[in-house]
């Protein structure tokens, strides 16, 4: 199916009646948008060297595309600004990639959100949000770059709800999911150092996210205790599953956390380890099956995995882990996968270049 | 139904069994792919809690809808 042809829409001179268009074209997430007039169209154009009707992505059951146009006109609706594109098209060049199932995640009964996870320069240069109140509201980057990924997958791949998006209740990141990695006080590499990106790239990361857990904990003082509730919070019954994990670890906690020396790799051996629940367990809740037990336990499985539990994900690669939000507060969060197994597997690509490209 | 009517596509029978919730779903992707008529099977949701017994009772139903269309070409 071709993409869809632009035309222009001809509304009295007025933007209040403008935006009252927009919602009859039923174009909006229910809030208003900015009705997206042409100026403003061609300025988000700007920061995309690529002809307008370049194809990002294509939906695989649809057959419907977005091109670089159409991601603009969907960008100014949401609320960026120009500068923020070039995070919005390599958020959905990453969303893509086939591994990421962006129809099945989006389309399901699981609820799931995009969450976009940006690290590097971009975030001071646009002026995202990495610290208090991470996940907002407040910050007009990270509020319209994630609002622009749900416009597109509204209006150009038409994941209606009720209709194409089947989510059974849906959750709050399905308005906007779009945070950033904090660098200040960071004792560890940066996400986009560990994808090893050249040096001033930056990176977004797009994962199917299932809803949000907060994990407060104020009393603990050592990296065990921190990570302990952390690892419950992951492995808890409604959550665990062979999908991946996002843990965003606050600053306070990741003093707690790297004061004594810990990486982020032995973070991530530890939770991988922790977020684990027994096979019985997981039979008396209804959740156990022999063929995710089987894939967890198969030859070449982590030697972190134990004989007689189900843990969360299949290694400790599955687990990302960044450091956001505020310098008060033991409040880290853990963001559950739509996926139960590896139907959609994180992915990431450079903002604003191409590396390795054809 | 996309999968379903992809094997039509290539030649190959296909019935595409869904659940009542999902019936808006599967006609929006039929009309999307050009074939609103498309039939298909519907069975009562859920699937993924019933027991064993449950199921093939569900399977019957099934069964009984996707005959003919599968023998009306």
């Amino acid at each position: 199916m071709a993409s869809q042809q632009a035309r222009i829409h001809e509304v009295e001179d007025d933007p209040l009646a403008a935006i009252d268009y927009c919602y009859e074209q039923g174009w909006t997430d229910g809030l208003p948008v900015v009705p997206p007039d042409v100026a403003r169209v061609e300025a988000m154009l700007l920061f995309e060297g690529r002809p307008p009707e370049t194809v990002l992505a294509a939906h695989p059951a649809t057959g419907f595309e977005c091109t670089v146009h159409a991601a603009a006109v969907n960008a100014v609706m949401a609320g960026c600004k120009p500068e923020y594109f070039p995070v919005v098209v390599a958020a959905f060049e990453a969303m893509n990639e086939p591994d990421f199932n962006f129809h099945g995640s989006t389309a399901s009964t699981g609820g799931s959100a995009p969450l976009l996870v940006v690290s590097g320069p971009v975030i001071d240069d646009i002026g995202m949000n990495a610290d208090v109140n991470l996940f907002g509201p407040g910050n007009r980057a990270n509020a319209t770059i994630g609002r622009a990924v749900r416009l597109i997958l509204m209006n150009v791949f038409r994941m209606i709800p009720g209709v194409s998006d089947k989510s059974t209740q849906g959750n709050p990141g399905k308005f906007s999911f779009c945070i950033a990695e904090r660098a200040r006080g960071n004792p560890w590499p940066l996400l986009v150092e560990e994808l090893d990106y050249p040096m001033g790239v930056s990176s977004v990361t797009v994962f199917a996210g299932g809803g949000f857990c907060n994990v407060e904990n104020h009393g603990g003082n050592t990296p065990e205790m921190v990570l302990g509730s952390i690892a419950d919070a992951m492995a808890n019954y409604g959550c665990i599953t062979l999908g991946q994990s996002v843990v965003v670890l606050s600053p306070e906690h990741v003093r707690v956390v790297a004061s004594t020396g810990w990486s982020k790799q032995q973070v991530r051996e530890f939770l991988f380890n922790r977020a684990a629940r027994t096979v019985e367990g997981m039979r008396s809740v209804g959740k156990y099956r022999q063929r995710e037990f089987d894939k967890q336990h198969a030859d070449g499985a982590s030697p972190l995995v134990e004989a007689d539990k189900m843990h969360r994900g299949l290694s400790p690669d599955d687990i990302l882990v960044v450091m956001g939000g505020g310098d008060a507060g033991g409040h880290s969060c853990f963001i559950p996968s739509w996926s139960r197994g590896r139907s959609s597997i994180m992915q990431s690509k450079p903002i604003g270049v191409c590396i390795d490209c054809d | 139904m996309h999968d379903g009517i992809s094997f039509e596509q290539l030649g190959k029978r296909a019935v595409v069994v869904c659940t009542e919730p999902f019936e808006v779903t599967v006609k929006n992707i039929a009309r999307m792919l050009g074939l609103p008529d498309y039939p298909f099977v519907m069975v009562e949701h859920p699937i993924g809690s019933r027991t064993m017994p449950e199921i093939e009772a569900l399977a019957e139903i099934a069964y009984d809808q996707a005959l003919p269309i599968l023998m009306e070409g």
